[in-house]
């Protein structure tokens, strides 16, 4: 049985995911349309990891800044929502590997997360892996959380009416004595 | 040295991933969230998206 103070912890927790949502979706809507208009760039910053094959580089520096802005307006709307934090998760992933790949290789390249990218003289390895680490916490927190607030999710596919599981003693005998 | 550390270290992360993977997955379906079938699928796909990453990673890093 739910009390009151468990539906109250939901509701916050809902906010919560509210805040991370939306602060994930303009931080990756934000990457995306920093790289999409230079393609040239992103595409150097990819090849400076030297992690992919070269041939792949410039799909990739297409491909990515598009799934950033997809992602980005996926979470700021609360649009499968579980699934693009999960998306968004496998990307951070993908990111600090790449990050810390460099950093163990000993290469000296920017991030190249919001644009530019490539040789840099002063790499900045360890405050960028913290800062996707960061990311990543939220990303598994909506992952987890399973519904946030003011989500387009509720509104699409929203589940049939609460059980009786949801309401808490006090609120029973409230409702049973109006319908009296 | 430096390079076989980080191979190591990311082997074992990603391995821990993989088994809260497994983890989370085994909760959904408790929890009648998704079908289970679509779950394990999709714990596949990025089970291999994970693998694919620490062998290419791996790889490219010893080499």
């Amino acid at each position: 049985m739910r009390t009151r103070a468990a539906i109250l912890n939901e509701s916050s927790l809902g906010w919560i995911g509210l805040a991370g949502r939306l602060y994930l979706g303009f931080i990756f809507l934000s990457a995306g349309l920093a790289k999409l208009p230079e393609p040239a760039i992103t595409e150097q910053a990819v090849r400076g990891y030297q992690l992919l094959p070269w041939q792949l580089a410039p799909a990739y520096a297409i491909a990515m800044p598009i799934a950033e802005i997809v992602l980005g307006v996926l979470l700021i709307l609360g649009l499968f929502t579980r699934t693009a934090a999960l998306a968004t998760a496998l990307g951070l992933c993908s990111f600090i590997v790449g990050i810390t790949a460099a950093w163990a290789r000993g290469l000296n390249i920017d991030c190249g997360c919001f644009g530019g990218g490539g040789a840099s003289a002063d790499p900045t390895y360890l405050a960028d892996t913290l800062r996707d680490l960061g990311w990543l916490a939220i990303a598994v927190y909506l992952i987890v959380l399973r519904r946030t607030k003011l989500a387009l999710d509720d509104l699409l596919f929203r589940r049939g009416a609460p059980s009786a599981d949801y309401y808490s003693e006090s609120s029973k005998k409230t409702e049973l004595g109006s319908s009296t | 040295m430096n390079e076989v550390w980080y191979v190591v270290g990311l082997v074992a992360v990603s391995a821990a991933v993989l088994v809260l993977g497994v983890w989370f997955v085994r909760r959904e379906i408790r929890d009648e969230i998704s079908p289970a079938p679509l779950l394990w699928t999709g714990y596949a796909v990025v089970a291999a998206f994970v693998v694919f990453g620490v062998l290419r990673t791996s790889w490219v890093v010893l080499s």
